[in-house]
């Protein structure tokens, strides 16, 4: 799991009540009081002391669960590669250039790991359940433009202002935090099951996420999950070439 | 002598309220079709980063095209309108949207 914040800890709250095998988790932050009104594994007493990852396993360990969790209190790039040795990656990070490395990383591992990548806005969700290098990656719907700009650019803080400057005007986010963070750990679950069995859990045979963005909008009452197509000219050099000789071979 | 355009399609542009008609050839691309809405927003004294700043709660965030028929299917910018499977066909309906950021 790459992200500690609100989704990472809804996620990692599911995933234990699940009593999922064994999760990694990795975020560079300490908890700030921004973070207390959407993350249920963190306390004021954590504030500016305590690294997020740290906070997490702490209350985790509180749970009646027997997930072990490894947490890696460091930026993506110098995560160890245990973190990508694993089933699946859930990524709940606050920005597109944290999802650039993670896309870049996924794309050199010698086997494709599918990623579900979830995000919010003021009153829908998002979430994508990619392989890249088999389907499109995190970043082929994105234009060049904006990729040169998020790599140019320093993303620090986002998070926190979204939360300070719209929770007022948007009182819903809380719970957009609890659905998108469900619907996340339901793909993870999906992703690491046998298909057999997802099958039986889900009572469903003939749906697959895989290729898809799901999207659920409380404020339009819509909810989609088309396929997020392929792109031949994405701006990932490495995406390009795995099209490549996917379709050569 | 004016050319008929190959297909018009119709987009969805919450940011302004309304539906644009667009008309589209064979080698127009989804950023092409971004582009000029974009800068229609923009003339109409509705910059996409107001709406997005509304909608995403930040004000930079790409922007995806959707297409309706086909369950929302989120289009590539590279993507040429005359290479779309199943084939566009006239008055297709579209959406214009944000990608969600924050996690």
């Amino acid at each position: 799991m790459i992200g500690a914040g609100a989704l990472g800890n809804e996620v990692v709250k599911v995933l234990a009540l699940l009593n999922v095998g064994k999760l990694f988790l990795c975020d560079q932050d300490v908890v700030s009081i921004s973070n207390l009104n959407r993350c249920v594994f963190f306390r004021k007493s954590d504030v500016g002391r305590r690294a997020k990852v740290e906070a997490v396993a702490k209350r985790v360990a509180e749970l009646p669960t027997s997930t072990e969790i490894a947490v890696f209190a460091r930026p993506i790039q110098e995560a160890p590669r245990a973190v990508w040795d694993v089933d699946v990656v859930a990524l709940c990070v606050d920005n597109d250039l944290a999802r650039y490395f993670v896309n870049a990383t996924l794309l050199s591992l010698p086997k494709p790991l599918p990623v579900v990548n979830g995000a919010m806005g003021r009153g829908f969700v998002e979430v994508s359940v990619l392989v890249p290098g088999v389907t499109a990656c995190l970043c082929c719907l994105w234009e060049e433009e904006y990729a040169k700009e998020i790599i140019g650019r320093d993303v620090a803080g986002k998070c926190d202002e979204f939360f300070t400057q719209q929770v007022e005007a948007a009182p819903s986010l809380a719970t957009l935090t609890t659905v998108a963070g469900g619907m996340i750990a339901d793909q993870v679950v999906k992703a690491i099951l046998p298909f057999d069995t997802a099958q039986e859990v889900t009572h469903n045979s003939s749906t697959s996420a895989v290729g898809r963005m799901l999207r659920l909008d409380l404020d339009r009452l819509e909810f989609t999950c088309g396929q997020v197509l392929i792109n031949p000219k994405c701006v990932d050099a490495v995406c390009r070439r795995k099209q490549r000789r996917q379709q050569s071979g | 002598m004016d050319r008929k355009p190959w297909r018009e399609i119709t987009v969805d542009v919450e940011a302004a309220n309304r539906n644009f008609r667009v008309a589209v050839d064979e080698g127009t691309t989804v950023k092409d079709v971004l582009d000029v809405l974009t800068r229609q927003c923009q003339e109409e004294g509705l910059p996409l980063s107001d709406w997005m700043a509304h909608r995403v709660g930040v004000g930079r965030a790409a922007l995806v095209l959707l297409r309706n028929s086909q369950g929302s299917v989120a289009l590539p910018p590279t993507t040429e309108f005359g290479k779309l499977a199943p084939n566009l066909v006239e008055n297709e309906r579209f959406s214009l949207d944000a990608r969600a950021v924050v996690g």
